[in-house]
């Protein structure tokens, strides 16, 4: 893995991050040195990276906080249905997964990333690992809670 | 009243377009999944403006539009996305689509581009 290449496309997820965020909700996220849910029932959502240098981007978060998040998504109305809330945690990774491509590919001048659909995991202490790519982890703290993102890229 | 018809697999876009438009007159008629039942409920309900998303399960949003001129070459796209490099867009504007959103989207920019797309 070239580290530069892969330092730039963690980066370019923190700053697609951030971007999305404040757009979405309004919410300014500080990065923070540590993780640490409030509950061990977390939702997390996994965009996979496809094209060139395969890879994924993993957001995690706990219930309390994606039911906040996604409230805030909803314009502030209540949600119709309980599930509406991984569905939006999805979208949202979606959204941050879309901007940090779109990043990357204006860089690159081609189609350097292309995403595959969400898939969505929720449980008590879940631990998710993916085999055979270099990942690193990033966490930032705002008024609706904290999040995890962990970046993996491979070859 | 126009129509408009969303295909995204995101039921969150969908209420946010509703959202977005309804206010200001149009009918929002339904939400389409993915690219092959939004290709099915195009035949069902003829919409005025098509809200599409890029990344879909089943057919994504290059081979919808695809599908979408072929079976009428005056169809009105509005590409809804939250990949908005620029091969996308030029690969999206050769296929004649001519409004691009990107996601997250403010209420105000969707009803400009829809209503540009209506030439109102």
């Amino acid at each position: 893995m070239d580290k530069q290449k892969f330092e730039n496309f963690i980066a370019l997820t923190q700053k697609a991050f951030l971007a999305v965020t404040e757009e979405l909700i309004s919410c300014n996220f500080k990065p923070v040195a540590t993780y640490s849910a409030k509950s061990n029932h977390t939702v997390t959502v996994i965009i996979g990276i496809t094209g060139k240098g395969k890879g994924r981007i993993l957001l995690e978060c706990d219930l309390t906080t994606a039911e906040k998040f996604a409230v805030a998504m909803n314009f502030g109305d209540a949600l119709e249905s309980p599930n509406d809330m991984y569905l939006y945690m999805a979208e949202f990774a979606n959204m941050v997964s879309g901007r940090a491509a779109t990043y990357i590919n204006n860089e690159t001048g081609d189609r350097d990333k292309w995403l595959s659909p969400p898939s969505i995991f929720s449980g008590e202490n879940l631990e998710i690992i993916t085999p055979n790519i270099e990942s690193q982890e990033v966490y930032y703290s705002g008024d609706v809670g904290l999040f995890k993102i962990n970046i993996g890229l491979g070859e | 009243m126009a129509k408009v018809l969303v295909i995204d697999d995101s039921p969150f876009i969908f209420k946010a377009v509703k959202k977005a438009l309804e206010p200001h007159g149009f009918e929002v008629v339904d939400n389409a999944p993915n690219g092959q039942i939004g290709l099915e409920m195009y035949d069902k309900y003829s919409p005025d403006v098509i809200t599409l998303d890029v990344t879909m399960p089943v057919m994504d949003g290059i081979e919808t539009a695809k599908g979408l001129f072929g079976k009428n070459p005056n169809v009105k796209i509005v590409m809804l996305s939250a990949m908005g490099d620029d091969v996308l867009m030029n690969e999206a504007k050769g296929l004649g689509i001519k409004q691009f959103v990107s996601k997250p989207f403010k209420p105000e920019d969707l009803l400009q581009s829809v209503n540009s797309l209506l030439g109102s």
